[in-house]
């Protein structure tokens, strides 16, 4: 052995290893093993020897990396022999290899010595658990004694294997007690469970014992199988061979599947031969794998293709023939048309759902499931607007004489359409008519909230044909222990100044419990009512007779109505010319109501109601001029509750809005909690939107148990065109309500909600029902402060979404109702209206210049715009509902859409700010005449107009 | 070939383990018995979906509701193969172990 040479300045050797080195860096493993090898069998020394194993160890990477593993392995082992102090360095590439080529005697090798260091015996395990896939040939290893634990484990391993992979096993025959939790082999106890319970269909304990496997185990190289034949469909990730396993284990169900799910895809894509195609493969694919729910598929692809408006005749082809039409089929039918806000068309499928059920026997003809259907149905038309009904109810109707009722895509003969034709009469089209559909659901269902809802119907079909009395009539009949409508028929009959007959009513509800408070007030407000009939007609006698039964009625001293009935007094000692007994009342209501121009404010509204004109109201008129702050304040929160209790229009002047806005944008003007939502909801009756913002503000600072309605009013007074903040306030509201348990609030916020949509506000994907109402904490959290800290008030929005820039829901007119499908024409220029202002720019080449261009649309909305074009597969949305739709499909559109309509650059009025407060005090003769608030109630039938 | 899995989906006649035309009587029969199966201190959990699915049935208003509006309308084609058993087929260890060994051939690339 040469000894080491001192280092020179030129030293060859030292060159040749440093070449060596760089060699190994660039990964020329064989090029450095062969200079190492020349070195060392020039120069052999203990330096050039290191050099050698480094190169040596490098070309087994090498190798290991190019998948040449027994070459690898053989490499390794003769490095071993040849240097055996190179076993340290290379002693685990040796356990992993020799893992990998199957070699168990190798690998178990160093367990056979009783006092293998503990490190080594850790590294043996390790690689054991990690690369060992043949436990036969460890089970039967002569390196280990046959008695040695892990020869005993492997065995039990194997037989345990080859069992669960072979045939059904018991539990016993898994349990593998030689097998202990701390052994290398554990792993593959999970696996064999794991594997029994996917043959046993307990699919939740087989994910249970793959989530247990250590991932860098041999038996974790099987779980990616196990869970593809978990979701029957064959991973693209899986090797040849475990495609072909799945395959074996299931069968042809996995391509089934996938075939279904393609096609589920293309319809979500739209109309397309790929769509057709799909069909005829998965039709085929059915036929051969599961012919026994051929059937049911036809079912719902031909649903699904009705719904995307597919040609039925290619659909038809497609399928290789026509699908069943039973009472399955008209269920799925009718769902899905609902999904598409087709009412009347889904009532029709519900008609013949329910003739096929009878005659299938799902259910008796008189059964519950009848009552159901019809409130069901009756609900579905109740959401189209009654101008709209009764024409899709003459449409129909002519069309069911004419024999072209709505095609449910019976081209061969079906079950009904045999019925249909060999019957002579027209079938009762009752399904179109919301109130006889009540009237066969009240007939099988004993229900008062069913008449209460046929009576709700009644009154606002306005239709001379429905009589609310008769349904009230009948209710009461049903029900004879229910004041409610009792209630109501009093309403009636005061409706047609029959107040004796209405107090009759009001007397027969009082006999069946006359503590509650709906019908104490009704009494007492029906006194009034007929109070002031007769001092309109003049007649002050007559009202005296009233005032003794008032007088008499317990209920007339509560909260401020004897500040009314002295205003009903006080017109009538000015009837009679007894001036003094007025004014002495006048003083008395000032007291009572604590000011001079409340007093004002409530006498000139009982004026208005008994239509008594005279001079003297002047002077009332001349209160009403003044601007203080506390007085306006006082009037309002003390007169309009008298209005809503009595039924009374109270007039305030119009100039009050803006000296209200300037006062309430800076303070709340001390008003408790009370006073501030009465002095909100006054304001949004009257259309004081900025007034009821500000005061909502206020009441959410204040904090307490009216959070939830103050939310409610506070989504009220905001711009229609920001509508996402509205139904935020909205659903927050709803959310909070439902936690006190108020539902009659979270009724009122529904019924809002359908109300913000317009006519069709009841069909849209965007009305909210009660079950969906509500939110999530954080969000809830989010929206309540933030309404609470914003105080300046929000202006118009310019982008036309949802309805904005639409007065009171108007959505444009609708034109014919379509007879296969009816939906709403869609308004054609409907989203890009205001962006192009006609009046301005239009006129340009008229006048010889070049047309004015377009506004530019902010490029956040440009994106947005092309992202919703490419989402709804090239075609532009025409309505919020299809926007709706698309939002629900795609999470994040919803998010980009409220991001942009929060930063949507508003342009609208100027600050209102404008009240000078040297200006001249208003003047009733140059001003408007007052803006009625909370005008009169009607009941029973709305006007025609 | 195994059992095999049937993912049905628990509606709640299932898991009372009635059939949709039961009545009234038959309806409560199956709860009283499942409820001994599965009484709330032993069996908190499964309790209450049988419970659950009991309060579901029992008006007949609400049993109607469910059978008619129950499932969803818009469900995709490939649940249909929920309602059909699926027989996993038995195919020995070999295949297993093919499959181990190529995973780790194919881990090696």
């Amino acid at each position: 052995m040469v000894p080491l040479r001192p280092r020179g300045a030129s030293d060859p050797v030292a060159a040749k290893i440093q070449d060596i080195r760089l060699a190994i860096e660039r990964q020329s493993s064989k090029t450095a093993l062969e200079k190492a090898k020349d070195l060392y069998k020039e120069l052999p020394s203990d330096e050039t020897k290191s050099v050698l194993i480094d190169a040596y160890l490098a070309r087994i990477e090498a190798m290991r990396a190019k998948d040449l593993t027994a070459e690898a392995k053989a490499l390794t082992d003769l490095v071993v022999s040849r240097f055996p102090e190179a076993a340290d360095r290379l002693g685990h590439m040796q356990r992993d290899l020799a893992a990998k080529t199957g070699d168990v005697a190798s690998l178990v090798a160093p367990l056979a010595d009783p006092d293998l260091p503990l490190e080594k015996r850790q590294a043996a395990e390790q690689a054991i658990r990690h690369g060992l896939t043949d436990v036969q040939a460890l089970a039967t290893c002569p390196a280990l004694p046959p008695d040695h634990p892990l020869r005993t484990a492997a065995a039990a391993i194997a037989r345990a294997f080859a069992d669960v992979t072979t045939g059904a096993v018991d539990d016993a025959a898994v349990s593998l007690p030689e097998v202990s939790h701390r052994s290398p082999l554990a792993d593959w106890k999970h696996l064999i469970r794991a594997i029994q319970c996917l043959y046993r269909g307990r699919d939740d304990d087989c994910r249970r014992f793959l989530a247990a496997l250590d991932p860098e185990s041999a038996p974790a190289k099987a779980a990616s199988v196990v869970r593809a034949i978990l979701a029957e469909s064959p991973s693209e990730e899986l090797t040849h061979a475990g495609r072909n396993l799945v395959q074996r284990v299931l069968g042809s169900r996995g391509e089934l599947r996938t075939a279904l799910r393609t096609l589920d895809e293309a319809f979500s894509r739209g109309r397309s031969r790929e769509l057709y195609r799909q069909i005829r493969q998965a039709v085929l694919a059915c036929e051969r794998v599961y012919p026994q729910i051929l059937k049911r598929l036809k079912q719902h692809i031909a649903v699904k293709a009705a719904v995307a408006d597919c040609p039925p005749e290619a659909v038809l082809d497609a399928m290789g023939g026509p699908s069943v039409h039973d009472a399955y089929f008209y269920r799925l039918f009718a769902r899905a048309i609902e999904g598409v806000q087709d009412s009347l068309h889904a009532c029709v499928l519900w008609d013949r759902f329910r003739t096929a059920a009878i005659a299938e026997g799902l259910f008796a003809a008189e059964g519950p499931e009848n009552a159901f259907l019809y409130l069901h149905m009756a609900e579905l038309l109740r959401r189209v607007p009654p101008d709209h009904l009764a024409e899709w109810q003459e449409d129909y109707l002519e069309d069911m004489d004419s024999g072209d009722e709505f095609d449910d895509g019976a081209y061969e003969s079906s079950p009904l359409a045999d019925l249909a034709s060999r019957s002579d009469r027209r079938p009762d089209p009752y399904f179109l008519f919301p109130e006889r559909l009540y009237e066969r659901a009240a007939a099988l269902r004993s229900d008062a909230n069913l008449y209460r809802e046929w009576l709700d119907y009644a009154r606002i079909a306005d239709r001379p044909e429905i009589k609310p009395d008769d349904v009230a009539q009948k209710w009461a009949a049903a029900f004879p222990q229910d004041g409610r409508p009792l209630l109501y028929l009093a309403e009636s009959a005061e409706q047609r100044n029959a107040f004796d007959k209405a107090l009759k009513y009001i007397q027969q509800a009082e006999a069946l419990g006359g503590v509650d408070p709906k019908i104490r007030r009704a009494r007492f407000r029906l006194l009034v009512a007929k109070t002031v009939r007769h001092l309109q007609q003049a007649k002050p006698n007559l009202a005296a007779k009233d005032f003794v039964q008032i007088d008499q009625l317990p209920q007339a001293a509560e909260k401020d109505r004897p500040a009314y009935v002295m205003s009903l007094r006080w017109i009538s000692a000015m009837l009679e010319n007894n001036r003094a007994e007025a004014d002495r009342l006048h003083g008395q209501i000032r007291d009572l109501l604590g000011g001079p121009v409340a007093a004002a404010t409530l006498l000139l509204s009982t004026v208005r109601a008994c239509a008594y004109s005279a001079s003297e109201t002047n002077d009332l008129e001349k209160w009403l001029s003044a601007y203080k702050e506390k007085d306006i304040v006082i009037a309002i929160v003390r007169t309009c509750p008298i209005g809503v209790d009595v039924d009374v229009e109270i007039l305030l002047p119009a100039k009050w809005e803006s000296l209200l806005t300037k006062w309430f944008k800076h303070s709340d003007c001390q008003l408790d909690v009370q006073g501030l939502l009465t002095m909100v909801q006054a304001a949004l009756i009257t259309g004081w939107l900025e007034v009821a913002y500000y005061c909502s503000g206020y009441g959410l600072r204040r904090g307490g148990p009216e959070q939830a309605r103050f939310l409610f009013l506070r989504g009220r007074s905001l711009p229609r065109s920001l509508y996402v903040r509205r139904q935020e306030c909205f659903d927050a509201a709803a959310e909070l309500a439902r936690r006190v348990r108020d539902m009659d609030l979270v009724a009122e916020i529904a019924d809002a909600g359908r109300a913000e949509l317009g006519p069709w506000g009841w069909s849209s994907p965007l009305a909210p029902d009660l079950g969906d109402l509500g939110m999530d904490d954080e969000t809830l959290r989010r929206v309540a402060e933030f309404e609470r800290k914003t105080q300046k008030y929000p202006k118009e929005s310019r982008i036309p979404f949802f309805g904005a820039g639409r007065a009171r829901g108007e959505m444009g007119g609708y034109g014919t109702s379509r007879r296969r499908r009816a939906r709403p024409v869609p308004d054609e220029g409907y989203l890009f209206d205001d962006l192009f202002d006609e009046d301005e720019e239009g006129l340009g080449q008229e006048h010889g210049g070049r047309p004015s261009e377009p506004r530019a649309i902010p490029p956040d909305l440009a994106a947005l715009f092309t992202e919703i074009i490419r989402l709804s597969g090239g075609k532009l949305p025409t309505s919020p509902e299809e926007i709706e739709r698309l939002a629900r499909k795609h999470p994040e559109l919803r998010e980009k859409l409220e991001e942009v309509m929060r930063h949507m650059p508003e342009t609208g009025p100027d600050d209102l700010d404008e009240f000078d407060s040297d200006e001249e005090p208003w003047d009733m003769e140059d001003e408007p005449p007052t803006r009625p608030f909370f005008p009169r109630r009607r009941r029973g039938r709305r006007k025609r107009r | 070939m195994s059992a095999g899995s049937t993912k049905k989906e628990q509606d709640p006649w299932s898991v009372l383990g009635v059939s949709p035309e039961a009545d009234d009587e038959q309806i409560r029969a199956a709860y009283v018995r499942q409820v001994k199966e599965h009484p709330p201190d032993r069996s908190g959990p499964e309790f209450e979906r049988i419970r659950d699915a009991y309060e579901q049935l029992k008006d007949p208003y609400q049993r109607a509701k469910y059978l008619i509006l129950g499932a969803p309308a818009d469900k995709p084609l490939e649940s249909l193969l929920d309602s059909v058993p699926c027989p996993r087929r038995f195919v020995g260890p070999e295949a297993w172990l093919t499959v181990m060994k190529s995973e780790r051939k194919e881990s090696q690339r």
